[in-house]
């Protein structure tokens, strides 16, 4: 379909003046009456008298300026708008990740009843599908297979490797939606959450626990068993340990992801004084400071 | 099918980076042939939907992704409702009754 302001040789913007006085011309110029031999007048006539027909008349003319009807005077189809498409078979792609099984039962159904992908005629590779699976912390920190159950039912085994931090991805090659045309299958993206724990917490690669230590401990020093993510470890608490000194157990900690390296566990001390203070505790304090005065704060 | 290049002639007021930006979002996903980008209609379409969004209305790119998903989950919200009304509808006419009765009562 021609332009028929390039029809009529006018600018878009020509009055409507103009546009007239370029039919008038032209129509001069190739009326199949005044040219009764050339085949070509007839119909670069025709097309004339059709763009002007369109352009002559002002409220067609504003129409097809905004759109609103195409060069041959047909409505425009409204086919313009997202949601025509939404939900057909060429908008899978769009489809939400929303999950409305909250809504009970018949909604899950619902839901799992995606209908496949229509063969195209285009070798396309299948759209990536992410998911997300949630593990625990020593789980992430030795490394495990979890087995994600899929909305169809169908169940991935997935790697979690030794050392994944909360919020990283794994990507399954080849386990997203199927390709058409013989393209190959999109990846399955994991989104993987790491919970946390109630002792061990995570610094880069190092692991951090709080290790509390009774007084006499903290005076005399002495040994504890303290866990780790693999195994338990004898420490040696040395004499004259205040709250926050750390001991190092090198190579306890976390793989750092592709190397051979291993982070540390630090062992955060912690005076705790009994559960109940008796009486022979507080006299000992007494007599002792009495005879011992020191200030921690001097230096606030 | 549209290649990049006629997309951008049909709608004029998105300039070639916005598209590709766009794409590169996963706000519109046409499918690859190959390296190629190839839009069917519901892309082309789609694509009109950011130019208004984001040329007209003059939304910023951290709100348009939270109004794509609401948009995405109520179509698709839309498709159940339709279904279920569907379903409804074929019932015998007593247990229609029983359903619409109930769903008038209550909140």
């Amino acid at each position: 379909m021609e332009d028929p302001y390039k029809v009529l040789g006018v600018d878009k913007d020509a009055s409507d003046a103009d546009i007239k006085k370029a039919y008038r011309q032209l129509a001069k110029k190739l009326h199949p009456d005044l040219n009764p031999a050339d085949k070509d007048a007839e119909e670069r006539f025709k097309k004339v008298t059709v763009a002007f027909g369109l352009l002559g008349d002002s409220e067609k003319r504003q129409k097809f300026d905004r759109g609103e009807i195409d060069a041959s005077g047909a409505e425009t189809p409204t086919h313009q708008y997202y949601k025509e498409y939404a939900g057909g078979e060429n908008a899978q792609q769009y489809r939400s990740d929303a999950n409305f099984e909250d809504l009970g039962d018949v909604f899950s159904d619902l839901f799992r009843r995606r209908g496949a992908d229509q063969g195209q005629h285009l070798k396309m590779r299948g759209r990536d599908v992410r998911y997300h699976l949630s593990v625990d912390f020593l789980e992430a920190a030795t490394g495990q297979t979890k087995r994600l159950t899929l909305p169809d039912g169908s169940s991935l085994d997935v790697n979690i490797p030794e050392g994944i931090k909360s919020g990283q991805t794994v990507r399954l090659r080849g386990k997203g939606m199927a390709g058409s045309g013989g393209g190959p299958a999109g990846d399955a993206l994991i989104e993987v959450e790491v919970r946390p724990h109630p002792m061990f917490r995570r610094d880069g690669n190092d692991i951090v626990v709080d290790l509390p230590i009774t007084i006499d401990e903290a005076v005399l020093g002495g040994t504890a068993d303290v866990p780790t993510i693999s195994k338990k470890v004898r420490v040696t608490i040395p004499k004259g340990s205040s709250s926050g000194r750390i001991l190092r157990l090198k190579g306890q900690g976390l793989k750092a992801q592709g190397a051979n390296k291993r982070g540390d566990q630090l062992c955060v001390l912690q005076i705790a004084l009994p559960g109940e203070i008796d009486g022979e505790l507080e006299a000992l304090a007494e007599k002792w400071r009495e005879a011992h005065p020191y200030n921690p704060r001097e230096n606030m | 099918m549209l290649k990049e290049q006629e997309v951008l002639s049909v709608i004029a007021s998105v300039s070639d980076v916005q598209l590709r930006v766009w794409v590169s979002k996963d706000w519109v996903r046409p499918a690859q042939d190959g390296s190629t980008p190839v839009f069917n209609e519901a892309d082309v379409a789609r694509v009109r939907l950011l130019d208004t969004l984001i040329n007209q209305l003059e939304i910023d790119h951290e709100a348009t992704p939270i109004i794509l998903s609401l948009i995405d989950q109520i179509h698709d919200m839309r498709a159940q409702m339709r279904r279920v009304s569907e379903v409804i509808e074929e019932q015998p006419d007593d247990i229609r009754r029983t359903i619409l009765d109930l769903m008038s009562d209550g909140s």
